[in-house]
């Protein structure tokens, strides 16, 4: 249990490295595309971790894009701070419109995408993106289609910046440890409205001055 | 050294990742291990006693060549307890089932370390029957040792007493200055035949039953520790290969270097 413990306080520093390789490797960089390798990997995670480094090293704050396609079972994990928000299952059009609009309030924005390999968003998304991030499960994404997924962004002149293993569990026996359930389609749906009321009233604010 | 914690690390890793596979087999190696205990019946072993006399084989000689004697002694009962006229004369006289096959295989015959014994012992899943072959068994020992005593004098009785008759014929028809001559020779061939008679009662008493065997009350060993110790030691090494195929077969990613490999990212972090 305590070495659970320790080993999640660790994933940060992982995290702040991959933003701080990115920001010498591509100045400048404002949106940044996060892909599962497999269907069964939850990108979502590792977006938010970089979301949470990016905004500790910087002191500014992120936007956390979550295509439809790429929700696994309507679960996501919690935004880790207010200076992190979080848009889930939303429309390729929705997320370039927000792309197109998102101001300076949001100095980086992350979109997360399903399997290059299995959904075109992936693709016309990370067109977008000034870099991609490549998100696989240690103990459940084949190697063969973390390859496969590296081959199609390559194919498609998406550059890997860098690529992810999660250890952690985000899930553990069917029930989120520390995920939100959502109902279902383009806006934020919520699971307990009494507490995250006013969460959701934000994020929904959000979209509407976005959008 | 960073070679070896790297291989340590792997085994460690590989130990860890197919956990519930090793664990899934020993578990099921154990339960075959305890079925199958419990499915054998337990083994009885009955053990008669007998003790060999040295003494009376040759009582002149000296202490060492009575120790080797009754050595050679112990060695040929031994033998002779597995041979197939002495088993198949068991089987003849026990109850049930019985062949010079099966009961070669339930039979040891041993000398009882630093005393002149031999303990007979049969195993049989009865415990009567266990205790009734191993007495039968005894029993059909001296048996042959008797005949084989017999045997070996045969022929020097046989011959002695020809002589007496003949010496006895010739002693009621003879005439006076020759009876004594034949009185002499009479009384040195009888000597000679009592001597005879007097060793073959001697070779008689070499082997004898000290103390018949008891039925056993409880059984002789532990089967279902050894087939579960057995089922153990199987299991944990068959868990391993079946930890290491699976390994093998498995495409799945581990750690940071496969996904690396696969993806030859720039940059590959675990989290």
């Amino acid at each position: 249990m305590l070495g659970r413990r320790r080993a999640q306080a660790d994933a940060g520093p992982s995290y702040a490295v991959i933003w701080a390789n990115l920001r010498k490797r591509f100045p400048g960089v404002r949106t940044v595309l996060i892909t599962a390798a497999s269907t069964g990997d939850d990108a979502s995670v590792a977006a938010l971790g970089l979301a949470e480094a990016a905004v500790s090293l910087d002191d500014s704050s992120a936007l956390v894009l979550v295509l439809h396609s790429a929700m696994r079972n309507g679960r996501l994990p919690n935004a880790p701070g207010a200076s992190v928000r979080m848009i889930p299952a939303l429309s390729p059009g929705q997320v370039r419109t927000i792309l197109s609009q998102v101001g300076e309030e949001f100095p980086l924005v992350i979109v997360v995408a399903p399997p290059p390999q299995h959904d075109s968003e992936c693709i016309a998304i990370g067109r977008l993106a000034d870099a991609a991030i490549l998100v696989a499960r240690a103990g459940r994404t084949r190697f063969a289609q973390a390859q496969l997924a590296a081959e199609r962004l390559r194919q498609a002149g998406i550059a890997i910046a860098a690529a992810v293993l999660l250890i952690r569990r985000t899930f553990r026996g069917g029930k989120s440890v520390d995920a939100r359930a959502f109902a279902d389609t383009g806006q934020i749906a919520e699971l307990r409205p009494r507490a995250h009321m006013r969460e959701r009233r934000e994020a929904s604010a959000g979209i509407d001055l976005l959008t | 050294m960073v070679e070896r914690q790297g291989s340590a690390k792997t085994v460690i890793g590989l130990l860890r990742r197919r956990r519930l596979w090793i664990v899934g087999t020993i578990a099921a190696f154990l339960a075959a291990g305890g079925l199958l205990a419990l499915v054998t019946p337990p083994t009885y072993e009955g053990s008669a006693l007998m003790a060999i006399d040295q003494r009376v084989t040759s009582p002149s000689t000296d202490l060492t060549a009575t120790v080797s004697t009754g050595q050679l002694l112990a060695a040929h009962y031994i033998k002779m307890a597995s041979t197939r006229t002495v088993l198949d004369r068991v089987c003849s006289d026990a109850e049930g089932a019985c062949t010079y096959d099966s009961l070669k295989s339930q039979i040891a015959v041993t000398t009882v370390k630093g005393t002149d014994l031999l303990a007979v012992n049969v195993t049989d899943p009865s415990p009567g029957r266990a205790a009734d072959l191993a007495n039968l068994l005894a029993a059909e020992l001296l048996a042959e040792q008797h005949d084989e005593v017999a045997n070996a004098l045969q022929s020097t009785k046989v011959y002695l007493d020809d002589e007496l008759k003949r010496l006895g014929d010739q002693l009621t028809t003879a005439k006076p200055p020759l009876v004594s001559a034949l009185q002499a020779q009479y009384t040195a061939v009888y000597n000679r035949r009592e001597a005879v008679s007097e060793q073959e009662a001697r070779l008689d008493g070499s082997l004898y039953i000290v103390e018949p065997a008891a039925v056993p009350t409880r059984p002789a060993y532990s089967r279902a520790r050894t087939f579960l110790l057995s089922a153990l030691v199987v299991g944990v090494v068959a868990a391993l290969i079946v930890a290491l195929l699976v390994d093998r077969v498995d495409s799945r990613i581990y750690g940071a270097q496969a996904l690396s490999d696969a993806t030859a990212a720039p940059l590959v972090l675990a989290c």
